[in-house]
């Protein structure tokens, strides 16, 4: 029996922490979100009843989570026993507080419950009590998925995946189905109300699960295939790959709508922050939590050069001309170069430092600037807390042509209908330029990465005294990385001001670092996919669940602990790029033929056939 | 026959303690020369002091007849044309092994930022080129076919090689080798034996060993160095060295029996290690 115990203990300590999520108010505010409902005749009306609800959900996962833990690789009969235990032991805890919970403090002795946790509301024990007894299915859940084959159970992970988040973000998708003129009744059996049918979550469900396990079956197949086809093939696949996807982003904003796309611009604007931070905390191993520095330096920069109230606007040149705001894309240039000139000082001192030290200072530095730009001192230039107003909208001069088919009644793309990208039709217009920003990042990123410069700063990361060593010069290459990390911020924040017309000092706190580099490593340290999947996930999912926005941090501590613990690399890891066997499509035959300089290389070369002679 | 790297009088202190201890040394271009002594002698110590990676408080150190490497940084030294391996391998654990020859080519690439950025032409060439070369040097160390694996997936064997490897891709006249057979059997270190030998006469790389084993040593040393404290106690040829009083006393201390007996088989050619050689290694080494 005393194989028994720890299961016991564990359901109490799941139990614990489901009451504990109630009580801070976690489970409350989701308790609107229904993933599954079902139709029920009530009174002779048919009316929706959640048959799994959010808050359901995730105490499910908790004592899924727990028990899958505890579970050695192939579960006998009493750890099956011993499962379910836990999860009754855990429902026990639960049911038991649903109990008493009320009866606390409704003695009239004083103590409230209420008093200490606000949120212990008559509504919590209601949500609380609807699924109390039902976490022994999560255990058994648990033991079943335990006999089952790998490649299965990832194509079951991958299904409910997939019904949790649809299930979720289910208004959503109600939204985005009646904003592209999708009628309801031919998506009545899919989704119902704000949540998904059990047809719907089914066909999902087995949609997503056969095609994870699909993918996973004939990939290999696939791979080989492809890599039997002569590079130019390969390549035209790629490029039309690309163009796919292109075409796809650029219809992206017509079909998201004003709404999601001002989602996706915060997404943007984290991922131009996250391409950056990932060359200096991903590519070279250097900690910065002072990154939002470059992003702040950006925004002022451009509010400086363009809004008419800036104080340059009033400033006079000798001759008496006044200097007057100028426009977007002059000022682009000039936050840029701002940005690097600061990420490079910023180097400077901190180039003997590694580790913590390293990430103590940068943090200050990210500080000082938002002191900086609350002080009185620089007030009559950055406006101090009252920050800089009326920054005006980005213009895209050279799409002049889309007014004018516009005026004819000629029906344009989005994007080249209007002048300046402001209007009702704001978000989708700068959906543009964060696009256009976003992929000369990634652009550059991946071509740093496999170069000499990507090398050496990897090399960096891996052991600095070695690196040091192999003959790369550590100032250079630490100061490049600090100055086109800065690069990327700086245009971030330079396309953040016109966006939000003001900005103001505490816009660029510490939490934004931390955003940025929480997103990379849950991404995937050094992978540049995912950047975008990480903030996806961690800026773009909590602006969709709006009641999550108190406990985001909350989230984010529980989303990297679990992240460290059962899977360390991210979601979408780097990988190491394949050289000897598979070398650089991209290098024409002829560059691949050419002689190299002759050197010790080519010594090296005889030696070595001499040596298998 | 010059000089290769000569070394005068080289001091390094930690706090009290004098790790290495008026040190001079004169290494013949085209030859194995080997360092030798018991665990904490300074030898590792020394080569950190060539490499650039401590600065030695007295004493200079030229190489090449021209260069003063003293108080020039490691990677300075790198570039001029010195390239070392360490004793415990400290290969990148997460770059392929392609990976980490090309970061040993750095200072040979040029492409800029640029270059980088719109891979113009030049910058193609270039990395062409220097992944042909890593190839090449996989080869040589007998490793192609496991270039697109990462260095902390090889075979410790492997892993010694693929730090050789990287070493020469930084094009190395002269190249230290800290313990390279350390944890090899006797037929892996005859391998790396005829390995160290072909370096020399196929390259013409000087080479510089540190090795405990006396069997390794006598056979392949042109020139010996014994250290002990921190200081030079010998210097000789192999057969000079093996008689050398000094050195058995270094080696065996109290033990004579066991002295004379090691002299012995060494001379014999039988395989036996010196009874002290092999203590276990000093945690702070380099
Ligand atoms: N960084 C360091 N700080 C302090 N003492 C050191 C350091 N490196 C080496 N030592 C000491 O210097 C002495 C020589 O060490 P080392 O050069 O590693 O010896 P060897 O390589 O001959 O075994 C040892 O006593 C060692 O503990
Ligand atoms: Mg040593």
């Amino acid at each position: 029996m005393a194989v028994l115990t720890p299961y016991g203990r564990r359901g109490l300590i799941v139990g614990g922490v489901i009451v504990f999520l109630g009580l801070v108010g976690l489970l409350e505010a989701f308790s609107t979100r229904s993933i599954i409902n079902v139709l029920r005749t009530a009174g002779g009306k048919p009316v929706a009843v959640t048959l799994l609800s959010l808050p359901e959900l995730l105490a499910l996962i908790v004592a899924f989570v727990a028990v899958r833990g505890l579970l050695p690789a192939r579960p006998r009969a009493l750890d099956a026993f011993g499962a379910v235990g836990c999860g009754a032991a855990a429902s026990a805890v639960t049911a038991a507080f649903v109990r008493l919970g009320p009866a606390l403090g409704a003695g009239g002795d004083g103590f409230e419950l209420r008093d200490v946790f606000i949120h212990a509301t008559p509504e919590l024990f209601e949500v609380l009590g609807s699924f109390a007894w039902h976490l022994p299915l999560a255990a058994l859940a648990a033991v079943a998925v335990a006999f089952v084959r790998p490649d299965v159970r990832r194509a079951v992970t991958a299904g409910a995946i997939a019904v949790a988040l649809v299930g979720v973000l289910s208004d959503h998708v109600t939204i985005l189905l009646d904003h592209n003129g999708v009628p309801r009744a031919s998506t009545a059996w899919f989704l119902r109300g704000k949540s998904l049918t059990v047809a719907g979550a089914a066909t999902l469900f087995g949609g997503v699960a056969a095609l994870r396990w699909l993918g996973e079956r004939f990939r290999p197949v696939a791979d080989r295939r492809l890599a039997a086809r002569p590079a130019r093939d390969r390549r035209w696949l790629r490029r039309g790959g690309i163009a796919l996807a292109g075409v796809a982003l650029i219809a992206l904003p017509r079909f998201a709508g004003s709404y999601h796309s001002e989602v996706l611009n915060q997404v943007g604007l984290f991922v131009l922050m996250g391409l950056g931070l990932n060359i200096v905390v991903g590519f070279a191993g250097m900690l910065d939590l002072g990154y939002v520095a470059f992003f702040a330096l950006g925004a002022y920069t451009m509010g400086v050069l363009t809004s008419p109230e800036s104080f340059l606007a009033a400033a006079t040149v000798p001759g008496g001309q006044p200097v007057g705001p100028v426009g977007f894309w002059l000022a682009l240039p000039v936050c840029i170069v701002v940005a690097v000139i600061a990420g490079t000082l910023l180097g400077v001192p901190v180039l003997s430092l590694r580790g913590d030290y390293l990430a103590i200072v940068t943090l200050g530095f990210g500080e000082i600037i938002r002191v900086l730009a609350l002080s009185e001192w620089l007030k009559p230039f950055l406006g101090g807390s009252l920050g800089l107003k009326r920054i005006p909208p980005i213009k895209v001069p050279w799409l002049a042509i889309g007014d004018g088919c516009a005026a004819r009644g000629i029906d344009v793309p989005l994007c080249v209908y209007r002048l300046a990208i402001d209007g009702p039709d704001k978000p989708q217009k700068l959906f543009y330029i964060l696009l256009a920003g976003c992929v000369v990042a990634a652009f550059v990123a991946l071509r740093l990465k496999d170069s000499r410069h990507g090398r050496a700063w990897m090399a960096l990361r891996e052991d600095e005294d070695v690196a040091q060593a192999m003959g790369i010069d550590l100032v250079r290459t630490k100061l490049m990385a600090f100055a086109i990390g800065a690069a990327f911020s700086g245009l971030s924040g330079a396309i953040f001001a016109p966006k939000l017309v003001s900005i103001f000092p505490h816009s660029f706190n510490l939490l934004i670092s931390i955003n940025i580099l929480a997103l990379i490593i849950v991404g995937g340290m050094g992978s540049i996919p995912g950047v975008i999947v990480g903030a996806l996930a961690l800026v773009g999912l909590p602006e969709l669940l709006r009641e999550f926005a108190e406990y985001r941090l909350w989230a984010y501590g529980i989303v990297l602990v679990v992240m460290m613990l059962y899977r360390p690399e991210g979601m979408i890891p780097s990988t190491a790029t394949l050289r000897e066997l598979r070398p650089d499509d991209d290098a024409s035959p002829g560059d691949a033929a050419s002689p190299s300089p002759a050197g010790p290389g080519t010594a090296v070369a005889a030696a070595g056939a001499e040596a298998r002679a | 026959m010059s000089a290769v790297l000569e070394a005068r009088h080289v001091t390094k202190r930690f706090g009290g303690l004098t790790a290495v201890d008026d040190m001079s040394l004169a290494i013949p271009e085209g030859v194995i020369y080997s360092v030798i002594g018991p665990n904490g002698a300074g030898k590792t110590t020394f080569f950190n002091c060539l490499t650039g990676f401590y600065l030695p408080e007295e004493g200079q150190i030229e190489f090449d007849g021209r260069h003063r490497l003293d108080g020039r940084r490691t990677d300075q030294i790198t570039r001029l044309g010195i390239a070392r391996t360490y004793q415990n391998i400290r290969l990148f654990p997460n770059l392929t092994a392609i990976e980490n020859i090309l970061v040993g080519q750095h200072s040979h690439l040029h492409a800029s930022l640029w270059g980088v950025i719109f891979r113009t032409r030049a910058a193609r060439r270039e990395e062409a080129a220097a992944l042909d070369e890593a190839c090449r040097l996989l080869d040589f160390v007998g490793l192609s076919g496991d270039g697109d694996v990462l260095a902390k997936h090889l075979a410790y064997g492997d892993q010694r090689r693929l730090e050789i490897a990287r070493a020469l891709a930084t094009k190395p006249k002269l190249l230290l080798l800290d313990e390279p057979m350390a944890g090899m059997n006797p037929a892996e270190k005859d391998t790396m034996i005829a390995f160290i030998r072909r370096l020399r006469d196929a390259l013409g790389i000087t080479i510089l060993l540190i090795e405990h084993d006396m069997k390794v040593v006598m056979t392949i040393s042109d020139g010996i160095s014994v250290m002990d404290f921190g200081r030079k106690i010998a210097e000789g040829r192999p057969a000079a060295i093996q008689r050398d009083p000094l050195v058995i006393e270094a080696y065996l201390g109290r033990g004579a029996v066991e002295a004379v007996e090691a002299v012995a088989a060494a001379d014999g050619g039988a395989d036996r290690r010196p009874a002290s050689g092999d203590r276990p290694t000093s945690p702070n080494e380099a």
